[in-house]
């Protein structure tokens, strides 16, 4: 197969062995064109990427948000027959009873709400009845069963009878008995509850207040669920920049709602409905993006552009448990 | 001669430079394409809470209005007779309802409302229709039922 190389094979050969400066040059103005257009393209991507990725956080954190918000208010005021007593200064100075929810307006910043419901929708969290009188002033409960509340400490309980109810705070508990003690929401019994037919509710009680964190990390305000037992709140939705609540109230108690008005200025029972509005805004600012916080509620507009994208929410709750 | 057929295929010929550049070209425009999809879907997605937003809503208000106020919104805002209804698109726009311009798109709400024999409880039927940017209809329907009790 090898021939020995020839005089005529070896010189167009060696001529080819390389590449001339000019071709190197050429080839290299060309590879720059094409990546410059890669380049660019891959910039351009990027920046849309993150902009959408961001924006469909936003959106998901808004839908969170509303979902985890409007179950609590339709279930507010459920299973509990009349005002139970809280002491006074843990919604607000002078309040001292809580039926279904109680919100605080603010005009300059995010309002927040409290909402009491009776919690025996699940089979883990059931409810039970107690088995025993339950003297006025005792600090336990002796019940069917207490499979459906926690060991630990600081869960909070409704008894109620269908006429009165209270509020504890347990400390620990038996197959048996609940038992109550320390914590915020203990002192208050003064009622009796018989053993019936039908015997007293003893539940889980889910009180929880749900307001905007904007002091903790100031550039991602978040959704806070405060469940009142003494335990930390939790993170229900990031970057929710604002949250404003208008009860819709009848007025003459003809099951028509009346008017809207900012909470505060009127008594709980006549709440009907509420309106729920948020602001949700992307979790960083973008570069060349420029948008003012817009009014919501009873709450003006920001006043400095910023580059945040946002996305509003405004829905009507009807309060199921509004104890017509 | 073979050493002369070699060289004419050594290299690339301008021409070829750019035709292949002009194929690099269509195919980061096709990248380009996908990111376009990417945020279409992000903005029919926000209209579609949007509408879901809008059609709840307006179920809820129902809840606590009088009886006799919860009346179809007629007419012509939806298709009478078919089973199951469908919202008339053409006539969305003089349809007694109402609409609301949200980031820039227009939401019509339009509903049905039929009562039983004895007037007793009333099922409502909520549409929320919107165009999209190539002009096509979309709607959310959500339907709920009423009892005239205490306004409950």
């Amino acid at each position: 197969m090898m021939r020995p190389p020839g005089n005529g094979d070896r010189v167009p050969r060696r001529s080819e062995a390389g590449f001339s400066l000019i071709e190197v040059m050429s080839a290299l103005v060309i590879l720059a064109i094409a990546m410059t257009a890669v380049f660019a393209t891959f910039i351009s991507q990027q920046k849309s990427f993150t902009t959408q990725s961001r924006v469909a956080e936003m959106q998901q954190n808004l839908r969170q948000a509303v979902e985890y918000m409007s179950r609590d208010i339709r279930m507010a005021g459920y299973g509990i027959p009349d005002n139970v007593t809280i002491p006074n200064g843990v919604i607000a100075a002078g309040v001292t009873s809580i039926r279904s929810l109680y919100a605080k307006d603010s005009t300059t910043g995010p309002d927040q709400i409290y909402i009491l419901y009776l919690f025996d929708m699940d089979d883990n969290q059931r409810s039970t009845w107690n088995t025993a009188p339950m003297a006025s002033g005792a600090g336990s409960v002796t019940v069917d069963n207490t499979d459906g509340f926690l060991p630990t400490t600081g869960e909070l309980v409704i008894v109620t009878d269908g006429i009165n109810e209270q509020l504890f705070q347990t400390v620990s508990k038996t197959a048996t008995a609940l038992n109550f003690g320390g914590g915020t929401y203990q002192g208050f019994a003064n009622n009796t509850y018989g053993i019936g037919p039908p015997p007293s509710t003893v539940a889980k009680a889910r009180f929880v207040r749900y307001y905007i964190d904007n002091t903790t990390d100031p550039a991602h305000p978040t959704l806070m669920a405060d469940r009142m037992g003494g335990a930390a709140a939790q993170p229900v939705a990031d970057d929710i920049e604002d949250m404003q609540l208008t009860y819709g109230l009848d007025t003459n108690a003809d099951g028509i709602i009346d008017s809207w008005v900012p909470p505060g200025a009127v008594t709980p029972p006549q709440i009907r409905q509420v309106r729920l509005q948020f602001i949700a805004r992307a979790r960083l600012p973008e570069a060349g993006w420029s948008e003012t916080r817009p009014a919501l509620g009873n709450r003006a507009a920001g006043t400095t552009p910023d580059g945040y994208r946002r996305r509003t929410y405004d829905i009507v709750i009807d309060v199921r448990n509004s104890g017509v | 001669m073979a050493g002369n057929k070699l060289r004419c295929q050594r290299g690339f010929s301008l021409i070829e430079v750019l035709i292949a550049l002009v194929i690099l070209a269509v195919g980061l425009l096709g990248l380009a394409l996908f990111q376009t999809t990417a945020i279409k879907g992000n903005a029919i997605a926000a209209k579609w809470t949007v509408a879901t937003e809008l059609a709840q809503d307006r179920l809820e208000r129902f809840r606590h209005v009088d009886w006799v106020s919860i009346q179809p919104s007629v007419p012509g805002g939806f298709v009478p007779g078919i089973q199951p209804l469908q919202s008339a698109y053409g006539s969305l726009g003089g349809a007694v309802g109402d609409n609301t311009i949200v980031r820039g798109t227009q939401y019509y709400r339009v509903w049905q409302v039929t009562s039983n024999v004895s007037n007793s409880l009333k099922t409502i039927t909520v549409w929320c229709c919107w165009r999209d940017d190539a002009a096509q209809w979309h709607n959310i329907m959500l339907v709920t039922q009423r009892s005239d009790i205490g306004g409950i």
